[in-house]
């Protein structure tokens, strides 16, 4: 008996962990990236033709972040990956808000850690995608400090009836092109 | 030089009293950068960072500053990126006429 609520806990405790979004019908493909497909994530199930891959990455489209999945199908997990990665696959997934719900949505529930644009501090490491763009176009640009690739970002804070607008540097942490980022400094 | 005769008179100002002072943002404020600063960026940002560490604000997240010293962590922070930036990273900023050339 006890092994059967031990059970039915883990159940309702990965339940409530998955992240959900809806997923769009918006091909994301043809679309003008501001940032093109960065911090990819990635699961891989048995599927009746071999591996199911599903791929998410993240593009900023007028200066916004969004979500992509691609699901791609395949004999092996590159194959299926593969697959996943082209374009055409990539649907816009929408943060869930219960009440817009429609008969129609089809809602996306994962395992996969959900990635948002968030309050950071020095020190913390993330997701590229995790801080927004400058506001400034030029300030957007990438540029080299101590042979490292960083970059601006700007994130508003509301507190109360204020609005702060800080800025920071958010630099990679290796060489590797999905590596994660290191806050650097935020002012 | 200018630049760094500038911070080093109001470093010595500070010592005349009870010991060096963080230098008044209004002077800081009115600091321009200038490509010849690249020479000495180092020693540059030692002395901006100096400031930082003599309101005993340097490191911290903004958010735990009050307003006064969130202002002039910031001025004085954007002043070291611009260096850091604008240094190693010809033309970034020649889009500014009052910013690193």
């Amino acid at each position: 008996m006890k092994q059967v609520i031990a059970i039915g806990c883990c159940l309702v405790a990965t339940t409530a962990l998955a992240d959900c979004f809806t997923r769009s019908n918006i091909k994301f493909s043809g679309m003008e990236l501001t940032r093109g497909p960065r911090d990819f994530q990635r699961m891989v199930v048995p599927s009746p033709k071999g591996s199911k891959c599903i791929l998410r990455y993240r593009v900023n489209i007028k200066n916004s972040w969004q979500t992509v999945e691609g699901i791609g199908y395949g004999k092996t997990e590159a194959e299926a990956c593969t697959q996943a990665e082209e374009p055409g696959q990539g649907t816009i997934l929408e943060e869930m808000e219960p009440r817009k719900i429609r008969a129609e949505t089809n809602m996306v529930c994962s395992d996969i850690p959900e990635i948002r644009v968030h309050s950071v501090r020095i020190g913390d490491v993330i997701w590229e995608s995790e801080t927004d763009l400058h506001t400034h176009p030029q300030e957007q640009k990438y540029f080299t400090y101590k042979r490292t690739q960083c970059r601006m970002f700007v994130e508003r804070d509301a507190k109360n009836v204020n609005l702060f607008t800080y800025q920071g540097i958010i630099c990679r942490v290796d060489d590797k092109p999905n590596s994660k980022w290191l806050v650097v400094d935020k002012y | 030089m200018k630049f760094i005769l500038a911070l080093v008179v109001v470093g010595l100002v500070g010592c005349a009293n009870i010991g060096p002072a963080p230098m008044p943002i209004e002077q800081l404020e009115a600091i321009k950068l200038r490509d010849t600063d690249c020479k000495s960026i180092d020693a540059n940002v030692d002395l901006l960072e100096q400031q930082l560490r003599l309101k005993g604000i340097l490191g911290k997240n903004p958010e735990d500053l009050s307003q006064e010293d969130r202002r002039y962590n910031s001025t004085v922070r954007i002043m070291i990126w611009s260096l850091r930036i604008g240094c190693n990273n010809p033309n970034r900023y020649s889009y500014l006429d009052w910013y690193i050339r």
